[in-house]
């Protein structure tokens, strides 16, 4: 066997070791929102995400009672 | 004492050279045919990412009118159960937005919940309409937007949106939409252009193909 026989052989085997390594993960969302759990953000591979707020807000102390807040622009304690 | 070789000597040397040449070039690498390994499992990649970015099943989806929300002062929207069978499914939410007033924003806010309905997780985006008059008239908006979700333990899961608007002016109506994926396109993507990023340089290293197809057309 040449060299670059040798080379084009091993290449094939690398890329398709990767290629075969990356199925599992992309078979169970690797990356999106909630794949690490739901403290974490997506991966920054994913791009183009909206804004992700894990984070629960809670107004504890007032009339309204307690209940999640997100992130919009007007929202605070 | 110096001599004129024969025609036999200068071609036997010539051969020699051309043989030597010859192997040389038998035991070197060649970049092209690496490159098309590279471009062929670039191929491959993205045409995977492809396939794992497809639905499957039935989506969820309804309309909702968040102005009549806001004016008959109801409880936010829901949509679901989302039944998650299996470790890790991922699901697609869209969300499009019409009839935003023009000059005004609106911030669509998904919140997550559990069976319980408590507070997983939420995502958001700022929605608007704007047009002016430059140097003709314009009008531009941004009314929709879509996340990928991985859940990863099996259950029910339920979507709660919320609106926030400037001056209350919400849009006048919104689809959600959420489907089910086959997987996450993400790996295989990168995979893909990587793979197809370096194919591409090692053969123009080699071929200069795209070169010389840019010198022919200037």
């Amino acid at each position: 066997m040449n060299k670059n026989s040798k080379a084009m052989l091993i290449t094939t085997c690398v890329l398709g070791l990767i290629y075969l390594l990356l199925l599992p993960p992309a078979s169970h969302g690797y990356g999106y929102m909630g794949y690490y759990g739901y403290h974490r953000g997506p991966s920054w591979w994913y791009w183009g995400s909206p804004t992700v707020y894990h984070e629960r807000s809670v107004r504890r102390s007032s009339t309204g009672g307690p209940h999640s807040l997100g992130g919009g622009p007007g929202v605070g304690k | 004492m110096a001599y004129k070789l024969s025609e036999r000597t200068m071609q036997n040397r010539s051969r020699k050279r051309r043989l030597a040449m010859a192997m040389q070039a038998a035991d070197s690498v060649d970049l092209g045919d690496i490159a098309t390994i590279f471009i062929f499992f670039g191929i491959i990649g993205l045409l995977t990412s492809w396939l794992y970015s497809g639905e499957k099943g039935q989506p969820i989806s309804g309309t909702i009118q968040p102005r009549l929300i806001a004016l008959n002062g109801s409880k936010p929207p829901e949509f679901g159960p989302i039944h998650v069978s299996s470790n890790n499914e991922s699901y697609q939410v869209q969300i499009v937005a019409s009839g935003i007033p023009n000059q005004s924003w609106s911030f669509v806010q998904g919140e997550v919940l559990n069976a319980q309905k408590q507070y997983l997780f939420s995502f958001g985006d700022e929605l608007w309409h704007e047009s002016g008059y430059d140097d003709g008239p314009w009008d531009e908006q941004h009314n929709s937007f879509d996340i990928n979700v991985d859940f990863p333990q099996p259950g029910s899961y339920y979507l709660r949106l919320k609106f926030e608007s400037k001056g209350g002016s919400h849009p006048s109506k919104v689809t959600v939409r959420i489907i089910r994926k086959r997987g996450s396109y993400i790996p295989h993507l990168w995979f893909g252009l990587i793979t197809l990023i370096i194919g591409i340089v090692l053969n123009e290293v080699k071929n200069r193909s795209i070169i010389n197809f840019i010198e022919r057309l200037e």
